[in-house]
């Protein structure tokens, strides 16, 4: 571009005048912003970015995404492993839409903390609003996409809590769902909402957004920002960019994790709820009080909620050179932002199950005898999976009175005999008691010998189970001391669950680091928990002649399972790796941006 | 010419909107239409199943319909329940300990006959018909 030496500005050249002459673009870049919307903490740009890392991301995923129920995970596990960039592009996208909602939300509060829907400013209110519940339904259709556990559980109370609404509530969860159940129509309907709808309408939104709010402050008088819109802003946008791109970056290197909820790695099961689910960061206030309050009375509140923010504006005319809001208005606002946080947090520590009763009174008993139990289960496998005395004692762990929990009326069962244990622990570990009840030492039970039983080998520990006993097992001194005549047969387990034992910790620790790294690992679990639960009934069969060819074929799958989670791992290291270079890159590009913007200003 | 339509101009305007506003109803009540699917009720076929033995509070998970069902041994013989949550349709899991259903979305409870004992829900589990017939059984909604 030729330069006029006299005054320093560039003569624009003929494919420029030709573009400019057809668009107005050159009018539209030398335009002035009110002064300070490209302040760092301003709303509107961080805005702008965010939406356009959402359309870009999302377009890209539309070319790997397959919205049907019975590809729909497999095909975002096949992004996330196989495809190049696939990660990056799953993870912006997921970790943008977090940012996007925290961006709102905090938008919101701070709007109407600061009285930001006075005179002149209220579309822009209105249109806040209308972004958070915009922003709000992505992330909920959005999450429900990928067909994970948290998808489907999520997409079932959702469209479940439509039909409180009065009225019209059963056609609403009809609409909702395409159906009767949450099945391959809902899948369609939420794709088609989500990507024909709801991004169009986020896009729309955030550009009248910005529109508006430039009027808002020509309205208000605001002074214009010295120079024109290019070069100085697109600078300061493109610095921001970058940033957050490096952030997202970060993120993704760091904690991919942070803010997916567990499940969200679990293809859906619509026959089994897991235990203790729950929806994503944002929508935990919403959990906590369906927990609460009845349905329809949390549809209302919730209701109300948004009706009381579209009314703010009416309610409030104070001055708008006031510094905030009328004051009972910035109370209750507080209050209600103070209650959405404490039900969020509420939310959060929710307990998967109720603390039973016979652990709050065992626990304050004088006795060792009675006291004890609980703090070995506290350190239990037993405890870490929520299943609680009553699983195995019987009784009622919500009932208070002590003696009417541990009545025969609700069906307390005592401590089980040597004799009887194989039958209460089986209530769980149905396979494994049936292929002890077959085996050597059942036969030997049943004819009336005193044979070890589970607890003998469980529970040398007491009611730490099983992890706590897990090393004396595989040192043989739980069947030595037992059974010392059978020293012999006692090496030969010992020995085994040494080798199996010690393959699947290690195993175990290699899926684990995957995981915190994003990394697909469903397949892994399942088939590791299938061999895990084929060589455990083997071995509790206590036949030595089934125990070689059981444990040659854990070792053969264990191989296996080794090949790929090197595989995965590499793909890990390549990761942190790449983050590792890049991540510098765009730090310092953001410098350099800044720092020449600076002088080009 | 143009002062004496004014009027005239403004009734034409007014009818237009009139006139765009009903042919947005109707799109809009098409559109609706459109996307509720057909509701008209489907006769579910029986789920017959042989006997499966079930020892006194054990319990079986069966699907019927597309839905989980509870297939419980009862003092008075073999009873199903659905086994989804009346408050937000997850799938509950039977405790033999307690003889109670628990859901594990918000903690709600229900007894061995489908009653509610705790938690959010306020509708009973749906009881189904259970007919025991020559070592075969037969499931239906009553």
């Amino acid at each position: 571009m030729p330069v006029d030496s006299e005054s320093n500005v560039a003569e624009p050249s003929a494919s420029w005048r030709w573009l400019d002459a057809r668009t107005g673009l050159g009018e539209l870049l030398g335009r002035r912003l009110p002064a300070g919307s490209l302040r760092w903490c301003a709303f509107g740009p961080w805005l702008a970015l965010l939406i356009t890392v959402q359309v870009v991301t999302g377009v890209l995923l539309l070319f790997y995404f397959n919205p049907h129920t019975d590809s729909a995970f497999e095909s975002v596990q096949h992004l996330m492993l196989d495809v190049r960039g696939g990660w990056i592009v799953r993870l912006f996208h997921a970790h943008a839409a977090s940012l996007l909602i925290a961006l709102v939300v905090l938008r919101v509060s701070w709007s109407a903390l600061r009285g930001f829907y006075r005179a002149p400013r209220q579309l822009s209110w209105y249109l806040t609003v209308v972004l958070l519940l915009t922003v709000l339904a992505s992330g909920i259709t959005g999450y429900t996409l990928p067909w994970s556990q948290v998808s489907y559980w999520g997409a079932t109370i959702v469209t479940a809590s439509l039909e409180a609404a009065p009225l019209v509530g059963g056609e609403l969860l009809w609409l909702a769902r395409g159906g009767e159940l949450v099945a391959q129509s809902t899948l369609t309907r939420v794709f088609a909402v989500h990507v024909a709808v709801l991004a169009p309408l986020l896009v729309l939104l955030g550009a009248f957004y910005l529109r508006v709010r430039r009027r808002e402050e020509a309205l208000a008088g605001a002074p214009l920002e010295s120079e024109p819109f290019f070069p100085a802003a697109v600078v300061r946008l493109s610095v921001r960019l970058v940033l957050l791109l490096a952030a997202l970056l970060g993120l993704a290197i760091i904690a991919p994790n942070l803010f997916f909820s567990p499940g969200h790695d679990v293809p859906a099961n619509p026959y089994a709820t897991p235990e203790g689910i729950k929806p994503e960061w944002y929508m935990l206030w919403a959990y906590q009080l369906t927990r609460l309050v009845t349905d329809r009375v949390s549809l209302l509140l919730q209701g109300f909620v948004v009706a009381a923010l579209l009314v703010l504006p009416l309610l409030d005319r104070s001055h708008p050179e006031q510094r905030c809001g009328r004051l009972w208005i910035v109370v209750l606002v507080t209050a209600g932002l103070l209650t959405l946080v404490g039900l969020s947090a509420g939310g959060a520590m929710a307990a998967a199950t109720e603390e039973s009763t016979c652990v709050m009174c065992h626990e304050h008993e004088e006795d060792a005898e009675l006291v004890d139990p609980v703090h070995e289960w506290r350190e239990s496998s037993h405890a870490a999976a929520s299943v609680s005395c009553d699983a195995c004692h019987g009784g009622d762990p919500f009932e208070e009175d002590a003696d009417a929990s541990m009545s025969e009326e609700a069906g307390f069962l005592d401590n089980p005999s040597w004799s009887e244990m194989s039958g209460y622990c089986g209530e769980c570990h149905e396979e494994i008691a049936a292929a002890f009840d077959a085996g050597a030492l059942g036969a030997r039970i049943r004819a009336g010998e005193r044979a070890p039983s589970c607890g003998d080998c469980h529970m040398g520990n007491g009611h730490r189970t099983v992890a706590a006993s897990e090393r004396d097992l595989k040192l043989g001194s739980r069947c030595r001391s037992c059974e010392p005549a059978s020293l012999l047969e006692a090496e030969v387990w010992a020995s085994s669950l040494r080798g199996t034992l010690d393959a699947e910790d290690g195993l175990e620790r290699a899926i684990e680091f995957l995981e915190t790294r994003a990394l697909p690992t469903h397949d892994l679990d399942r088939e590791l928990g299938l061999a895990r639960d084929h060589y455990a009934v083997t071995l509790h069969s206590f036949e030595a002649y089934a125990l070689g060819p059981a444990q040659e074929g854990w070792h053969r799958t264990m191989a296996g399972m080794q090949q790929e989670l090197e595989r995965r791992s590499d793909k890990a290291r390549q990761r942190r790796h790449f983050g590792l270079v890049v991540l510098p890159c765009l730090l310092g590009a953001a410098l350099a941006l800044h720092w020449f913007g600076g002088r080009a200003s | 010419m143009g002062e004496a339509w004014t009027p005239d101009r403004r009734g034409f305007l007014r009818l237009l909107s009139i006139g765009w506003a009903a042919v947005f109803a109707a799109f809009s009540s098409g559109v609706l239409r459109f996307l509720s699917p057909d509701r008209e009720a489907q006769r579910e076929a029986p789920l017959e199943l042989a006997d499966p033995a079930l020892e006194l509070w054990e319990q079986k998970q069966l699907i019927y319909a597309g839905r989980p069902v509870s297939l419980l041994r009862s003092p008075d013989g073999y009873v199903a329940y659905s086994a989804v949550c009346t408050h937000m349709g997850c799938v509950l899991k039977w405790r033999p300990g307690r003889r109670q259903f628990f859901c594990p979305c918000h903690g709600g409870r229900f007894g061995a006959t489908g009653e509610v004992l705790g938690g959010p829900p306020r509708r009973p589990l749906e009881k189904l018909l259970v007919v025991a017939d020559a070592g075969r059984l037969r499931i239906e909604r009553g």
